[in-house]
């Protein structure tokens, strides 16, 4: 039975997955597992797994699909746990790991900050996103080591060119393995400096030689990947040419390896020039060709092995010799072997392209091939490379998995033509702890297997790495041996041993020196940041893969931990979008202009006056209501907002009952439109009509005006939906005594300066949505000398006091008006990315940005989760409502949740760190800090200021909006308060018109591909 | 100035001056790879397949097999050296490269010392003197032998004809702990005299133990000090002692030297010193105690 489990925006590297997924499988019930990003590709392959259901498909690119094939229902839970377990795990070790807070981080502006001088990006993301962040790193002045594949061809030729003209290097794509000044760096071996260097186009290849040098004695300071397609003629060896005059100039090198398949004869003349143009013995291997002499100083080997044994000579200084390899056979013909076949089951690519090459030229079998994994398919002689894509699509590749080489052998051991099997063990960092005791069962039954039907059957293999490998090539070698292995010192010796089994041999030819007579040119120049690179231990940005980090610090390297996530989820529309916009630098300039409107706001409270005496619009001879939100019908509304209309209709005396006022409302005689259409605003349902008494905000940076109704209190209020007797009675009280007296105080101040009091009150622990408390205490201060002085009745003043006293939240709307105030003064310039309003009507978010004046972008509100009054539950939360994220819009709430530490609460357990993390994430979305509102609590930063949608959409991280919650059913009133997430989806389609505006559109990204390809 | 302009220099800033190197390295070293074989408190050893090379500081004293460099330069090169870190010697310049970084030094432009041992006309007063201070520092009281088994040693080098020299190399050889095993010790100090004396007994140790050391029977780095013996050549300071049992150096120096020979290794120097009192014996024909 399959079951699906889709966790939303759960970013989890591949290679973390991959070993889930490989602990999975071995659960018992478990028939299959699959735990994958729900990226296309990995869909694809959950479809030829017959995994693909259709929740799964429905997944994102930043989502984890996990689907299982289990038994029985009860082992999906068992399944869960196993995978919650093995995150727990992980989060242990990094914060073991990560000592400080600071190593990780999430985007490249916080791992500069961390790691100034850094001069290495490692590059571990999936590929299709990979080409950005080379992009990112060239952009920032950083190396690329790309350990990432499926970067396209174009792509690539065009990151190295950019990379040569700024002088840096790209090493990669699919650069699994290197060396950088003596530290390993992603899946490599541990190899003692010295004086040789290694440039090569194959990470096994490298590692092959590299192992083996230390094993003979040698030391390598650097081995420099390229990529597998560097020598193409499209990117016409750019790396390694580069790399090469690097290591020219590196004083420690005294001799240089190079390591490649056979280029095109252009690019292969080009890089043996220049081999020959360095002053510094050379000894290069193209596999596959068999050279027959040496060229003066630059010498020609066969096979990895001979690479190795050359170097070492020249290294030491000893004479290159004629031959490096044995006149007699390794070991004599074993009778029974004879006519039986070599079967090659190899995890490293490179390797099996040698034993390929050796078996092939030993018995004239026509060469290498390539063709679904085999590189050898002649004759019955079959080597196969394990790690061809069709072997890891979707699962572990063999040098971490060892389940594939197991079925293989099993299934060769079957076969009687089978002789000799040849595998490799690839030790290192990122390979199986332990692939030597994984295979030795498999291998002992086979051998049992062949014994007990009369064949003999003969394993040699060979260890990729070094006595200081993670696993320890002497251990490793040990529980070969003792399976019935020979092991043999290179890969090449291993060949020549299977073959000499089967009776047959290889003669390798005498290589003479033959002088070079063309001339030597000079060396092109260096670049600063490669030599730098060369001369010093590196500095690493580690975009990805989070093991990496370990051989890099151990190694007397340094790194930060870019925990990374696909930019907008993966969504490569955005993607598109994002960097077209970024390309615009007068975007910068324009959201410049809409923060300064933010930050020279001066805010005045300069009158509290009925609706209609300051919107026209309540003032005509239509029933009007206005509403929180985007616009909406009051068929729309949801409950708690038709309910406020209801108590609304009621308090204007538009119906004498409930019944008729429902009856008027539902006839399409009331208009509604939004507050923020008439320069109001309003918290919750947002419902105001014509004789609500409004204040009135001045903003005198533009001398604009704003409005917002006076807060009714807490319990039965008409804001949340409540409509009763009491709530219009309280409704009346306000119209006849509350407004007319703050007018009364405070009009003849000629205004109270907003903010002030906001200065005050956030140091003294407001947000100013969830908690006003001090705010509304520094107001009564403010308005209760000047109330006292009013020629009005004593029981009207304290009437009025006491409820000023009582109100906590009756700044929330004082607030709310400043707020759009301070809006509204921004938008009169129609420019830029800036959020301009966020508000909720009960059914869509809507949010207007500074370039697209007016225009609402709208997507489903979410639910408030938070903490209930007694009585109530999630169950009864209606979904996000008011225009109350004003709030946030300016910075405050949610976006300033480290002022109100306790406020946090509301989101759970919440504690200060909490508070904390919850501000710095929002600082990840907003542009700069406020300094008019500085933050205690926030070692007195401002607060975050600017919500940009780029970053929104970049991040995924959307506003975090502290809210009150209203019951679902009218007139049930508030039931409680948490926090909500504003959705991205509004953000995305700001997003895309905003780019229409700039003449942006999806399509051209279709363009632009072809273009790149064509270039 | 960049970080790697910065770097070139720091590398190669060891140049040659009060550095010093054995005229005994000539012999076997002739350029190729190697590894850091050891590495102490105060110096380290370097392995060129079995040939091995120490490089110490002026204060640890110049190694029979060994370089010394100047007073500040091995601290930095111990900070950075680890077991197994390659090392190349080539054209005259010796190169360790450490996980941090590499270190040149220019041998060839090291000052030579002469460390063969001379031939001496040894005076039997200083002997005499020599066994009565090993007394007087109760020197027999620190060595790496058991009194049962010094007991065995003792009669073996005094009496050599007795008891067998095969016999007496057979039971001495990497007998007791350490790198150089405290039997392998006494017969170097023992030898050494022997050698500087052109003693006839001297003749009767050195194909036993040349064959003894290429059976393998002891660690490496006494292998070395042995093979270095048997070609005519030990360290400075031992080297120094030996002078100072003739009399051209001031009678006032044994002690002084004999100092000296105490600080090397953890008990080298003890029984180096209970060899030499053992060759005093057995050349003086007297007992321990010189009496």
């Amino acid at each position: 039975m399959l079951y699906t489990v889709v966790k939303d925006n759960s970013y989890q590297d591949s290679i973390s997955l991959m070993m889930l997924t490989t602990t999975l499988s071995d659960m018992a019930g478990v028939n299959k597992v699959q735990v994958m990003m729900g990226t296309d590709a990995n869909k694809d392959i959950f479809r030829e797994a017959g995994l693909l259901t259709d929740e799964a498909s429905k997944a994102q690119p930043s989502d984890m699909m996990i689907v299982m094939d289990v038994d029985q229902e009860s082992r999906q839970q068992a399944v869960l746990d196993a995978i919650e377990a093995y995150f727990n795990d992980m989060a242990q070790k990094k914060s073991q790991v990560g000592s400080s807070e600071d190593a990780h981080v999430t985007n490249w502006q916080d791992a500069l900050d961390a790691l100034p001088d850094a001069n290495v990006a490692l590059i571990s993301v999936p590929g299709i996103y990979a080409a950005d962040e080379i992009d990112n790193a060239l952009d920032h002045n950083l190396n690329a080591f790309v350990f990432s594949d499926n970067v396209s061809l174009a792509d690539e030729a065009r990151l190295k060119k950019k990379a040569h003209e700024k002088g840096l290097l790209v090493m990669g794509p699919d650069c699994g393995t290197g060396i950088i000044s003596g530290v390993p760096m992603a899946f490599a071996n541990v190899v003692r400096p010295g004086n040789m260097s290694l440039v090569g186009a194959s990470g096994t290849g490298i590692q092959e030689v590299t192992t083996a040098i230390e094993r003979l004695g040698g030391g390598v300071i650097h081995a420099i990947g390229t990529g597998g397609r560097d020598l193409s003629t499209k990117v016409g060896a750019r790396t390694m040419m580069d790399a090469l005059v690097g290591l020219a100039n590196h004083d420690q090198t005294e001799v240089i390896g190079v390591i490649s398949k056979p280029p095109a004869k252009e690019v292969r003349d080009e890089v043996v020039q220049l081999l020959h143009d360095i002053q510094k013995p050379v000894v290069a291997i193209f596999l596959g060709e068999k050279p027959d002499h040496h060229e003066e100083d630059v010498y020609l080997a066969h096979t990895l092995e001979e690479t190795a044994k050359i170097m070492l000579d020249l290294a030491a200084g000893k004479p290159v010799q004629e031959n490096y390899y044995s006149a007699k056979p390794l070991t004599p013909v074993v009778p029974a072997l004879v006519g039986k076949k070599i079967k090659g089951l190899y995890s490293g690519g490179t390797l099996a392209y040698e034993a390929g090459m050796m078996i092939s030229e030993a018995l004239n079998l026509g060469g290498i091939i390539s063709a679904e994994g085999y590189v050898l398919k002649s004759d019955g002689y079959d080597v196969i490379d394990l790690g061809d894509d069709i072997y890891t699509q979707g699962r572990p590749h063999p040098m971490i998995d060892p389940s594939i080489r197991i079925e293989k052998i099993a299934a060769l051991a079957n076969d009687p033509d089978t002789g000799v099997i040849l595998l490799d063990d690839v030790l290192g960092y990122g390979t199986h702890p332990d692939m030597a005791s994984a295979l030795a069962p498999a291998i002992k039954s086979a051998i049992e297997l062949a014994a007990q039907d009369g064949r003999e059957l003969h394993f040699v293999g060979t260890i990729v790495g070094t006595n200081e490998d993670p696993q320890d090539y002497g251990e490793q070698e040990r529980v070969l041996t003792e399976a019935g292995v020979t092991v043999c010192a290179t890969d090449a010796e291993a060949v020549r041993y299977a073959l000499n089994l089967v009776g047959k041999d290889i003669q390798e030819p005498n290589k003479a020196v033959v002088p070079y007579t063309a001339a030597i040119r000079p060396l092109p120049e260096i670049s600063e940041s490669v030599l730098d690179m060369l001369y010093t231990k590196p500095r690493v940005i580690n975009v990805g893969v989070e093991s990496f980090n370990e051989p890099i610090t151990k190694f007397g390297g340094q790194s930060v931990q870019f925990d990374w996530k696909p930019v907008a989820g993966g969504d490569q529309k955005m993607i598109h979008l994002l960097k077209k916009i970024k390309q615009v630098q007068q975007v910068e300039k324009d959201n410049e202009e809409i923060l300064t409107a933010f930050k020279q706001a001066i805010p005045y409270l300069i009158d509290v006056v009925p609706a209609k005496s300051v919107i026209s619009e309540l003032n005509g001879n239509h029933k009007v209501l206005l509403h929180a939100g985007p616009p909406i019908d009051f068929e729309d509304m949801t409950n708690p907002m038709q309910g406020s209309c209801v108590g609304a209709a009621l308090f204007e005396g538009w119906a004498e009952n409930e019944d008729d006022a429902w009856r008027l409302l539902r006839s399409g005689e009331v208009q509604f439109m939004p507050c923020h259409s008439v320069r109001a605003v309003g918290p919750m349902g947002g419902i105001t009509s014509a004789n609500m008494p409004v204040m009135v905000i001045e903003n005198r940076l533009k001398n604009n005006l704003a409005f917002c109704t006076l807060n009714e209190g807490i319990g039965k209020v008409l804001r949340f939906g409540a409509y009763s007797q009491e709530v219009v009675d309280r409704l009346d009280w306000m119209r006849d005594v509350l407004g007319p007296t703050l007018s009364a105080a405070i009009k003849p101040t000629g205004g109270l300066n907003i903010n002030v009091m906001m200065a005050k009150a956030i140091t003294m622990g407001d947000e100013f949505h969830q908690r006003n408390i001090a705010a509304s205490l520094v107001f009564l201060k403010e308005v209760a000398p000047l109330i006292i002085q009013l020629d009005i009745p004593e029981d009207t003043k304290r009437q009025v006091i006491q409820f000023l006293a009582d109100t906590d939240q009756f700044f929330l709307n004082i607030m709310m008006a400043t707020g759009k105030s301070i809006v509204d003064a921004a938008r009169m310039q129609k420019v830029g990315t800036i959020v301009t309003t966020m508000t909720r009507n009960g059914r869509d978010f809507g949010i207007r940005i500074g370039g697209m004046g007016d225009q609402w972008f709208t997507a489903p509100v979410n639910t408030p989760q938070g903490l209930f009054f007694t009585g109530f539950s999630q169950a009864d939360a209606n979904p996000d409502i008011g225009d109350s994220a004003i709030a946030e819009t300016v910075g405050f709430g949610g976006m300033s949740m480290i002022a109100a530490p306790g406020v946090t609460r509301f989101v759970g357990a919440g504690g200060f760190a909490d508070a904390q993390k919850i501000s710095n994430e929002m600082m990840q979305i907003s542009t700069e800090h406020n300094p008019n509102f500085t933050i205690p609590t926030w070692d007195f930063q401002g607060t975050p200021l600017g919500i940009d949608i780029v970053k929104v959409v970049e991040t995924g991280i959307t506003p975090i909006i502290n809210t009150g919650i209203a019951g679902k059913v009218a007139g049930t009133g508030q039931v409680g308060a948490g926090t909500v997430r504003a959705p991205l989806d509004c953000f995305k389609k700001a997003l895309v018109a905003y780019a229409a505006k700039l003449g942006i559109t999806a399509d051209d990204e279709e363009q632009a591909v072809q273009a790149t390809v064509t270039v | 100035m960049t970080r790697s302009r910065l770097f070139k220099q720091q590398s190669l800033c060891n140049m040659a001056g009060q550095n010093e190197r054995s005229n005994y390295i000539r012999s076997f070293l002739r350029g190729g790879l190697g590894q850091v074989d050891s590495v102490f408190q105060h110096s380290l050893n370097v392995a060129f397949d079995d040939e091995l090379l120490h490089i110490g500081s002026i204060a640890s004293g110049l190694s029979v097999f060994g370089i010394t460099l100047a007073n500040g330069e091995i601290e930095p090169l111990l900070a950075a050296v680890q077991v197994n870190d390659e090392v190349i010697f080539r054209q005259g310049q010796l190169t360790i490269y450490t996980r941090s970084r590499m270190f040149r030094y220019p041998l060839d432009k090291f000052g030579e010392k002469d460390l063969r041992i001379p031939r001496m006309i040894v005076d039997h007063n200083r002997l005499t003197q020599l066994t009565a201070l090993a007394n007087e520092m109760q020197i027999s009281a620190d060595i790496g032998l058991s009194q049962e088994n010094y007991h065995v040693v003792k009669q073996g080098l005094t009496a050599p004809m007795r008891t067998g020299v095969s016999h007496t190399i057979d039971f001495m050889i990497g007998r007791g702990k350490g790198l150089t095993p405290s039997g392998d010790d006494m017969l170097v100090g023992y030898l050494s005299v022997l050698q500087a004396l052109q003693h006839p007994a001297n003749a009767m140790f050195t194909a036993p133990l040349r064959a003894k050391v290429n059976q393998q029977a002891t660690t490496q780095v006494s292998r070395n000090y042995i093979t270095a013996l048997l070609d005519g050549y030990v360290s400075a300071d031992i080297l120094a002692l030996l002078q100072a049992l003739t009399d051209n150096i001031p009678a006032n120096e044994l002690a002084k030297r004999m100092h000296t020979v105490l600080t090397m290794g953890h008990i080298s120097g003890h029984d180096t010193i209970m060899g030499m009192v053992l060759a005093a014996h057995m050349i003086l024909g007297g007992n321990e105690n010189g009496k």
